[in-house]
């Protein structure tokens, strides 16, 4: 539903450098990179907010023009330009001019959130003015949420009515999607199907997020094996008195051991939390 | 409505068969009776935390098998299954689950008299208790 093609956008320090990803209907695809490494000037490059070199077009339509911007809801990870206004202005705003607005939504996620609507977005906490932001979009109607970084500065109760709108609007339709920017492995494991990394400006192939816990293993093996550090997938090997392998590829790694007749004490996946830092100081193997 | 399922990371077989063996178990078992509602493969994704192309994967072989049954727009629900079919499956679980404890007592070197004995002893526990 998404398409990227060729986007480059040059932002301070970061370059990004001729982006291609497309984001499938049906799905939620997480963004992950390091700080700094570029997901926001890539999210608001796709956002059309500032558009860099290149095409990205939502169903067909380019995201800039009214077409696409009825195809999407974007929480940009910091919003100054809404900062003097009240949620009772900005709802006037979208109640009267925005052709994807449902009102029922909007009164439901004020009493959810518990949010004041006189009050200026400038002089609300981080939190509380995430949560108004989240209300304002996540009251259009659209198939694609496009999400930089939305559990910023929200409380547990808010992160957990997150979770659930989210998946809400995944339930809603099966043309629905989400693409996500986050630094955190567990929001990661708790929504994503694909993933994709952000690394020096560019960003990698898409990986189903099974499969990567599938290849990045823990394997313990009792004896010292030569050339064990050189074997295909190994990522480290540490040895107190029984031998520990984590693998990036652990059907290669076994299939190496099993050749030498090493006996596998016991293997497991690794949780994404565990994996994902090696991915992002590495990129993604093929 | 979430399932009382888990993924083991320490099991060497893909996650969809762990999640539909377990769905399968709690049928045949009948903690999950006919017409019962299950969740929506992206609710069951967040759930284990895997991705839904798993869950879809693991619904559709349950979908083949004559487990479940997907009505488009409504929702994915326990299918009617023959009292045959169930004794057959209960069998089966049962015949692997006993297997997989001789396995691991024959990896840990136990004679097949031991094992014999080890099993009358859990028995006795288990039945007379």
């Amino acid at each position: 539903m998404l398409k990227v093609r060729g986007l480059t956008r040059r932002m301070g320090e970061n370059q990004l450098e001729t982006i291609n990803v497309d984001i499938e209907r049906g799905t939620v695809h997480a963004i992950i990179g390091n700080n700094g490494a570029g997901k926001t000037t890539l999210f608001e490059a796709m956002s059309g907010d500032y558009p860099g070199k290149g095409s990205v077009t939502i169903n067909g339509h380019p995201v800039s023009s009214v077409k696409g911007k009825e195809q999407f809801s974007y929480i940009p990870q910091t919003v100054t330009e809404l900062d003097g206004f009240s949620l009772r202005i900005l709802h006037k705003l979208h109640k009267t001019h925005d052709s994807m607005w449902r009102e029922d939504r909007f009164q439901t996620l004020i009493k959810q959130f518990n949010l004041p609507m006189n009050k200026q977005l400038q002089i609300m906490s981080i939190g509380m003015k995430q949560k108004s932001i989240l209300a304002l979009q996540l009251s259009r109607d659209t198939p694609l949420l496009m999400l930089d970084e939305p559990y910023t500065g929200l409380d547990m109760e808010g992160q957990q009515i997150l979770d659930r709108l989210l998946l809400q609007h995944m339930d809603a339709s099966e043309e629905h999607a989400i693409v996500i920017a986050t630094h955190i492995a567990d929001e990661v494991q708790r929504l994503a199907d694909y993933i994709s990394i952000l690394h020096d400006g560019t960003l990698s192939e898409r990986v189903e997020k099974d499969e990567l816990q599938r290849r990045w293993q823990r394997i313990w093996i009792e004896e010292r094996v030569e050339g064990i550090n050189q074997a295909p997938g190994v990522v480290s090997v540490s040895s107190t008195r029984t031998q520990e392998i984590i693998t990036e590829d652990a059907e290669k790694t076994k299939a190496w051991l099993s050749e030498r007749g090493v006996m596998i004490i016991k293997s497991q996946s690794l949780k994404l939390h565990e994996s994902i830092p090696h991915i992002l100081k590495t990129g993604v193997s093929a | 409505m979430s399932l009382p399922i888990e993924i083991n990371e320490e099991r060497q077989e893909p996650i969809y068969h762990q999640i539909e063996e377990q769905i399968m178990t709690l049928i045949v078992s009948e903690h999950l009776l006919a017409e019962t509602a299950l969740p929506s493969i992206r609710a069951l994704a967040a759930q284990l935390g895997c991705s839904v192309i798993t869950t879809r994967r693991a619904y559709q072989n349950l979908e083949q098998r004559g487990y479940i049954k997907t009505v488009r727009g409504k929702g994915t629900f326990v299918q009617q299954i023959d009292t045959k079919e169930k004794s057959t499956q209960k069998y089966k679980t049962v015949h692997d689950a006993t297997k997989r404890a001789i396995h691991i007592a024959k990896q840990h070197e136990y004679s097949e008299s031991e094992v014999k004995e080890l099993f009358l002893t859990i028995i006795k526990e288990e039945y007379d208790a």
